[in-house]
């Protein structure tokens, strides 16, 4: 089974535009340096722009293969005119984001460390329509924020224009690297996983968290028995859940009624997948309400 | 100190930004370590202070060795006032220029050591800054030091123009105009001032030292006065090294120990 961080920074599960999220605690700087190395396999030509730190610090590490496919641009250094002394408003927003233009046939990636910064000097509603026009030139981006210097609102309005959202949490003790996924795809279908990672050397080792976690719950349940101390019985025999199935509900029969006047009209089937949570005690679960 | 922050050589500190937090527990004694050890080591300080007296620093560096009033040379002190009391030397700072000779209660031997900053833009406060460290360094390392940046959204400043402040001061480290910046900033846990923690989180973003100071959970102990956390941050470094002591201040130094170890 594909583990979704892995898909979507191999290309695997296709991704225009990735929302990394960070904080204090787990900083998601080398997550998205590791990604730029495995951008720069399978694009001609990746953008990284910054705004906090320095040329020299971010490539610093960096090996000449994917030097020679990446254009680093360093905004920001006086974003309102302090050191040439005027009263200068910041740039334009598309234009921080201009890079020399590559040739016609070139694959193009975009890395932008990081939009908290962006943030203080620029409306969200403007970054984020800015994020869409870049869509257009990119094949895939990837944005790096600080959400702990992010409000909610603003967090969610990017989380609308995002195709996937990559969120770190917090490590406690040794617990492995964790962070948690949104995926968009272009059917509509939203996917979402609790991924853990490791970067080792120049790769990305990723695991799928919850798979283990249903484990250890599993585990943790067996022993539980909430019915075992009761004064009465709630509990159902094997006759008595036979019994049970076969009670016709009143909804079934309408589904079997109009089943019949319309025979040979064909059927709809609808097969659960692993995404789909279907639970008939509390069918709208899945709704966030 | 110097083992509590792994501190070999004097060298160890530049470009770096250290941030300095408190919470419930004040952390002057790191802020003086930190003043007092720059000057020791022969950099150009220049000490920006909202709510303290040029005489202040003085006596609390006298305690660790330092005389200010001789280091004058390779001292600059910049004082922020918004109080009306100060009006006088505010007024005569304008008519000296900002950083023209100053007759007031701080007394140094150099007078020209001194400047005053009023209720001005914080542009201005990054132009005096800036002139202050380009002009007087003579080839020497520089440090700047801010006591304490958070004040200054309590006397009006804006928590994005403060910002800005914050993105152009850490500039002049990245373009080595600038060898070491300091800054003091205060937030308490318990008080929701949703400004002084947006400006504690993106100070902690941007460091590569961060010293914590905090009170004790479990309420106010005569033998130990707080926890300090000493928090390493690299800009690759997924999580930053931690490690917490708490301390006892003495009358002429402190005293750090491992939780729990206190010999009271």
């Amino acid at each position: 089974m594909a583990v979704l961080l892995k898909s979507i920074i191999s290309g695997t599960e296709e991704s225009s535009k990735v929302l990394l999220e960070d904080s204090t605690e787990h900083n998601g700087r080398p997550l998205l340096r590791n990604i730029l190395i495995q951008l720069v396999k399978r694009y001609d030509i990746v953008h990284v722009l910054l705004t906090d730190l320095s040329k020299d610090t971010w490539i610093g590490g960096l090996s000449e293969f994917v030097l020679k496919r990446i254009i680093i641009s360093q905004c920001l250094t006086d974003p309102v005119g302090w050191n040439i002394k005027s009263d200068k408003s910041p740039d334009i927003l598309m234009n921080i984001f201009r890079f020399p233009k590559p040739a016609m046939s070139s694959s193009l990636a975009l890395i932008v460390d990081n939009l908290s910064t962006l943030l203080i000097y620029y409306e969200y509603t403007e970054l984020c329509r800015t994020i869409q026009t870049l869509g257009k030139s990119y094949s895939t981006s990837y944005y790096l924020i600080h959400h702990d210097l992010c409000e909610d609102h603003i967090s969610n309005g990017l989380h609308h224009v995002m195709s996937s959202t990559i969120r770190m949490f917090p490590r406690r003790n040794d617990q492995k690297l964790l962070c948690s996924l949104c995926h968009k795809r272009k059917s509509g279908k939203i996917l979402r996983e609790i991924n853990t990672y490791a970067i080792e050397n120049e790769d990305i080792i990723c695991h799928k968290y919850e798979e283990k976690n249903k484990i250890e719950k599993s585990v943790e349940q067996v022993p539980i028995d909430p019915t075992a101390n009761l004064t009465f019985d709630l509990r159902l025999t094997e006759r008595q859940k036979q019994d049970r199935s076969r009670v016709i509900l009143p909804y079934t029969q309408q589904i079997n009624k109009s089943g019949e006047t319309q025979m040979g009209s064909g059927l709809v089937t609808y097969e659960l997948d692993e995404v789909d949570d279907w639970d008939e005690s509390d069918p709208d679960d899945d709704l966030d309400i | 100190m110097d083992a509590l922050l792994d501190r070999k050589d004097k060298d160890d500190f530049l470009g770096q930004f250290i941030l300095i937090s408190d919470d419930q527990s004040p952390s002057d004694y790191f802020l003086h370590y930190f003043i007092s050890q720059s000057i020791k080591d022969d950099y150009t300080v220049c000490l920006v202070s909202v709510n303290q007296s040029f005489d202040h620093y003085a006596a609390v560096a006298s305690k660790f060795s330092v005389n200010l009033r001789a280091s004058c040379s390779c001292f600059k002190f910049v004082k922020i006032s918004s109080y009306s009391t100060d009006t006088d030397v505010a007024t005569q700072a304008k008519q000296t220029e900002v950083s023209g000779p100053l007759d007031s209660t701080d007394t140094m031997t150099d007078q020209s050591s001194f400047c005053c900053y009023v209720e001005r833009s914080v542009q201005e406060l990054y132009e005096l800054i800036k002139k202050l460290i380009t002009t007087s360094s003579a080839g020497k390392p520089s440090c700047l030091i801010i006591d304490d940046i958070s004040v200054l959204l309590s006397i009006g400043i804006s928590i994005k123009d403060l910002l800005i402040f914050v993105k152009y001061l850490i500039n002049l480290l990245q373009t080595k105009a600038l060898s070491s910046l300091i800054l003091r900033t205060h937030h308490d846990d318990d008080v929701e001032d949703e400004e002084e923690r947006l400006l504690l989180t993106y100070l902690t973003h941007q460091s590569h030292l961060h010293l914590h100071t905090n009170g004790l959970k479990t309420g106010y102990s005569r033998d130990v006065h707080g926890e300090v956390t000493v928090e390493r941050r690299r800009p690759f470094l997924i999580q930053p090294q931690t490690h917490t002591m708490q301390y006892r201040n003495l009358d002429r130094s402190i005293n750090i120990f491992s939780k729990g170890l206190s010999q009271v």
